[in-house]
């Protein structure tokens, strides 16, 4: 694969010196082909900009909006709510759907009981989940938990279950074999097999947590982030809605690379 | 086939069937393995060999028959699961532990005072040429120095016996060949009681006190006899080579291939 991508000259390079050129001639073509995708997103921009006035603002006024939100105190009250939110759902929703997942996994009752219940889970649209919350539990931040805890754990437990079916069961064998105890084969065997579904379980549940919460924030809350957005919307203030939801994302966009691909690194080292 | 005193490993009458089917795997086995003998099993390929394996190690109970472990029963009521050692065809590390941890991991299950662990490790370790890879991942190893690893794992549980099932077959001859002679040197060491499930019959005269000859599916027994030759053995002796034709001919007979040959 290395080799097919090397200048013949590479080829006498050792393996090491061969994969840094390949990894940096893979970073080169990533980094542009972002900047091409950011600058032809741009474009479609002041596009729309010129085509639905006034409605699509313009990048420089978005820009000008977006400095404002950043210089108030508002704005970091909001993003703290919300943020706060993001959090306790995202974990809430992990940490019991990869729980619900390895029990579905391993277990063949836990699995008939549990599968049709997930698939209708899978189905449902978000937000039904969030109405039915909101009415059932009134506007409160317990509304906002729930129904996004009740959206994301059919995902997740989906992709751990997956993954726990999808087990080595060569390295089951022996740790029978061994006599290992099933505590310290949970821990030590199972646990770090399924550690590439628990990343992917988490960034797809982050992911859509942040999306979530906001639509939770603006159909149901007086602040946040979301929230911030729908008053802007009811207020037909364009930029504000744009600048803050740019905003959001950049940051989110941040947090997932900063955080769950430096964990990601860290428990996957021995891959290296 | 005569019998043992004391035997280590006990197998009489060892029937096994294919799960949810009539069809048998393993027909009637009758094999003794005494303390510290290393005994090669050799068999065509889909004859049953792993079936038996996974008997013996306790993996799967078999349909009939009797599998004890220095007398004791590991099957049926008031059995005792057998303590022994696994080489695996592949290495069954964990790569996600270092191979001190993985190491570690089967010292915790077993009867090994912890005290005695790193002091254990570092002395197998040392025997196996790869004391420097103590703290490395496997998959920074080759295939070699993970079935190395492997090794150390079966011996340091200080096991009733050591089970091994083609370890080097997935090994390139020449490390191959290195492997052999060192786990001779180990086996002579340590006195471990081996049972070694292999291919080629060269490996299993150049390895083993006593030669096992499976028929084809369903196994059973159909020879069994002593390597008549002194050791150190050296893997191109002639007298090595001797005994694999007289055996490639008795192996011929058995499993019906002579006529064939001749033809």
């Amino acid at each position: 694969m290395v080799q097919a991508t090397m200048d013949p000259d590479e080829r006498d390079l050792d393996p090491a010196t061969a994969e840094e050129i390949d990894a940096r001639r893979r970073r080169r073509v990533s980094a542009g082909g972002t900047a091409v995708a950011l600058a032809g997103l741009l474009a479609i921009w002041i596009a729309l900009s010129i085509l639905v006035r006034p409605w699509v603002p313009t990048p420089t006024a978005t820009v000008l909006a977006m400095i404002d939100a950043l210089g108030s105190a508002e704005f970091y009250e909001d993003l703290a709510l919300t943020l706060g939110r993001v959090l306790v759902a995202f974990a809430a929703a992990t940490a019991f759907g990869c729980m619900l997942g390895i029990v579905v996994g391993l277990s063949r009752r836990a699995e008939a009981f549990f599968q049709p219940l997930l698939a209708i889970g899978l189905a449902i649209p978000d937000p039904v989940y969030i109405i039915f919350a909101v009415l059932a539990l009134g506007t409160g931040e317990m509304a906002g938990f729930v129904a996004l805890t009740v959206a994301l754990v059919p995902f997740v437990s989906n992709i751990v279950r997956s993954s726990v079916h999808a087990r080595d069961i060569e390295l089951d064998e022996m740790v029978k074999v061994y006599r290992i105890s099933r505590w310290e084969a949970f821990r030590a065997n199972l646990v770090p097999q399924l550690v590439p579904a628990f990343l992917t379980a988490a960034r797809f549940s982050f992911a859509l947590s942040w999306k979530l919460v906001v639509v939770v924030e603006a159909l149901g809350r007086p602040d946040g982030i979301g929230a911030a957005i729908f008053q802007a919307f009811n207020v037909l203030r364009m930029r504000e809605m744009l600048a803050l939801a740019i905003l959001f994302t950049v940051l989110m966009e941040l947090l997932e690379r900063g955080v769950l691909q430096r964990v990601e690194r860290r428990l996957l080292k021995w891959r290296q | 086939m005569s019998s043992i005193a004391e035997p280590v490993l006990e197998v009489q009458g060892l029937t096994v069937t294919y799960p949810g089917t009539d069809r048998l795997a393993i027909e009637r086995i009758d094999l003794q393995v005494a303390k510290g003998e290393f005994v090669a099993v050799v068999g065509p390929s889909g004859c049953g060999k792993s079936t038996m394996l996974n008997v013996l190690s306790g993996l799967m109970a078999p349909t009939g028959g009797r599998v004890a472990v220095d007398g004791a029963p590991i099957y049926g009521s008031g059995a005792t699961p057998p303590h022994l050692g696994y080489v695996f065809q592949g290495h069954r590390l964990l790569p996600w532990r270092t191979v001190r941890q993985n190491l570690e991991l089967v010292l915790a299950a077993s009867d090994v005072p912890r005290e005695k662990w790193e002091a254990n490790i570092d002395a197998i370790l040392d025997i196996l040429h790869i004391a420097e890879f103590k703290e490395s991942w496997p998959l920074r190893l080759s295939g070699g120095q993970r079935q190395r690893v492997s090794i150390a794992r079966a011996l340091l549980v200080e096991p009733s016996y050591i089970l091994m099932d083609e370890p080097l077959s997935t090994l390139d001859e020449v490390t191959a060949r290195r492997l052999r002679q060192e786990l001779t040197g180990i086996w002579a060491r340590t006195g471990s009681t081996i049972v070694f499930v292999t291919h080629s019959i060269r490996e299993a005269v150049y390895l083993a006190d006593r030669i096992v000859i499976l028929t084809r599916g369903p196994a059973s027994v159909v020879r069994d006899f002593a390597v008549p030759i002194e050791r150190p053995r050296a893997y191109e002796d002639p007298a090595i080579g001797q005994v694999e034709a007289e055996i490639v001919e008795q192996v011929m007979e058995a499993w019906g291939l002579a006529e064939a040959r001749a033809t």
